[in-house]
């Protein structure tokens, strides 16, 4: 479905990937894994138009989109949780929703299907979204991107500076989202969110591939991902 | 739904408000309102590009000029009748507000600030070379005689008052609207961080675009009101001081609400009259006023009435 075939990216002069690729299917929960600075957003960055990139190509179901402009990415269900939530903070938990339903010009039944998945926003509707939690702030944040029924979620760091009870409801609506045949590219560096989710897990250092690995290898010895990842 | 109901209830009220205000105030305030409700029209096109898209502008005395001067050329030289200098006067608004979008919107912050106030000063400098249709700083009279439509002398004080009103109420409901469809609420999403709106999936620039073409153009549409039904056409109306005026009647009444510039108008409109009767130092108690405003109310009259009362206020 989604297909990063060896690109390159640069801020600027420095270049920040080298040849990086990966695939993400449908129903598949795949981790970017790495280190600060190895590149894990940028490819995001890149996936979302919001970085050029200067060779290889980006494809969703085979169409070529790595020159489109980032407001036509969404427009083909390519969702995205971005680290920090970066949510519209001034404005109410239904208008941030409502913002998101736009993109696509999803109606109300896309809005329920996204507020079943997390309750408490139901609640918290007129609440200032600046307001919330920041567990609410990444429930909102991920309902948000649902908002343009998603058929490749990326989310990067999702868990980030969250409490267990929240990163553990924030685990099972990735999992229900994978039951939806959505596919969701996760980008993460803590080890334990990544055992508990991955079906495969590129690990890349320095903007490059280093290894891939299946869920199941990982699973059986995580060691390989903590060597890597110097924890 | 509380809310919807509360929102068309308040709107319908205003409108009533102002109908009723015709057969209870005097002669000398009827024509007050029916000025402030043409300068609120302008002050509602301002607020359309700041209150809810975030550009500040310097320059929106171009757009005023341009609809004042579209429609004040076209019946004083070219003798068009009222309907048909209107339009001249709007695709002539539209035509200049596309033009400086499509430049000036290169730019942001401060940048934007500057060009939009140098393009609004090459416009005035423009109206004084061109003296000789535009009548400089001295300006030139509509007559009487060709200020009527359908019949209705335009002159009249009630007639005048009416057609303020339907230009206002026309121009009122129409934002109320448009802040409510989607092309609204992304403005605002816009305003609120631009890079997160692009994130989303909008286009922004052409948002952005769009905005400044219909806040000029409402600007346009006042400019024209304004020469109009007061029959006066003049450089003044072009002048920095014409760009400064609706941003201080939106932030007085509150950017990003619909009922902001209506009241930002009608304050600053009174207190200048008011406080002119009794000094001729009458800048001072504005600028005093301004201040305590600014410091009590920052978000404006209408802005802090959402904040504290009414926080379904559009």
């Amino acid at each position: 479905m989604l297909r990063l075939d060896r690109i390159d990216v640069s801020y600027g002069r420095v270049q920040v990937l080298f040849g990086l690729s990966l695939n993400v299917s449908a129903g598949e929960i795949v981790c970017l894994v790495g280190r600060n600075g190895a590149g894990k957003s940028t490819a995001i960055k890149a996936i979302m138009g919001l970085l050029q990139i200067s060779s290889g190509s980006i494809e969703m179901d085979g169409e070529r989109i790595s020159h489109y402009p980032p407001h036509r990415i969404p427009g083909l269900q390519i969702g995205l949780v971005p680290q920090g939530r970066r949510l519209f903070s001034e404005l109410t938990v239904a208008e941030n929703l409502e913002i998101g339903l736009m993109v696509r010009g999803g109606g109300r039944n896309v809005r329920q299907r996204a507020l079943e998945m997390f309750p408490r926003l139901q609640e918290r509707l007129d609440q200032i979204a600046g307001t919330l939690s920041g567990g609410e702030q990444q429930m909102l944040a991920t309902a948000r991107a649902l908002c343009i029924e998603p058929r490749v979620l990326l989310l990067d760091e999702p868990t980030e500076g969250l409490q267990p009870s929240m990163t553990a409801q924030i685990r099972n609506a990735v999992l229900q989202l994978k039951k939806q045949e959505v596919g969701i590219l996760l980008v993460e560096q803590r080890v334990d969110a990544v055992l508990a989710l991955a079906d495969r897990v590129y690990l890349i250092e320095n903007g490059r591939n280093l290894r891939d690995y299946s869920g199941r290898e990982i699973n059986d010895t995580p060691e390989l991902l903590i060597k890597h990842l110097g924890i | 739904m509380r809310q919807n109901s509360n929102v068309v209830a308040l709107h319908a009220g205003i409108l009533a408000s102002l109908l009723i205000l015709f057969f209870i105030t005097s002669a000398y305030h009827n024509g007050n309102l029916a000025r402030i409700m043409v300068l609120a029209v302008f002050a509602m096109g301002y607020n359309f590009l700041f209150g809810y898209t975030g550009l500040l502008s310097l320059g929106h005395a171009l757009f005023f000029s341009a609809g004042m001067y579209g429609l004040g050329i076209s019946m004083h030289h070219l003798e068009l009748s009222v309907l048909p200098a209107f339009a001249v006067a709007l695709l002539f608004t539209a035509m200049v507000s596309a033009a400086i979008g499509f430049l000036a919107l290169r730019t942001t912050g401060v940048a934007f600030m500057i060009v939009t106030l140098m393009f609004a000063q090459a416009g005035y400098l423009t109206i004084l070379l061109f003296g000789k249709y535009t009548r400089g700083d001295e300006g030139f009279v509509i007559q009487q005689a060709e200020r009527t439509l359908f019949g209705l002398d335009l002159t009249d004080p009630s007639i005048r008052y009416f057609a303020a009103f339907a230009l206002f109420a026309a121009s009122y409901l129409f934002i109320a609207w448009a802040v409510r469809t989607s092309f609204g609420r992304c403005l605002v999403a816009i305003r609120e961080n631009e890079a997160r709106a692009r994130m989303l999936g909008y286009d922004t620039a052409r948002h952005k675009f769009l905005a400044l073409l219909a806040s000029g153009v409402l600007s346009g549409v006042s400019g024209a009101g304004y020469a109009l039904l007061f029959g006066y056409a003049g450089a003044t109306f072009a002048s920095v001081q014409y760009s400064i005026l609706p941003l201080l009647w939106v932030l007085l009444g509150g950017s990003g609400t619909t009922l902001g510039p209506l009241i930002g108008t009608a304050f600053a409109f009174y207190l200048v009259d008011i406080s002119s009767e009794f000094t001729s130092a009458y800048l001072l108690v504005v600028g005093a006023a301004i201040v305590f405003l600014t410091l009590f109310f920052p978000q404006g009259l209408a802005g802090e009435i959402r904040r504290r009362i009414a926080p379904w206020l559009p």
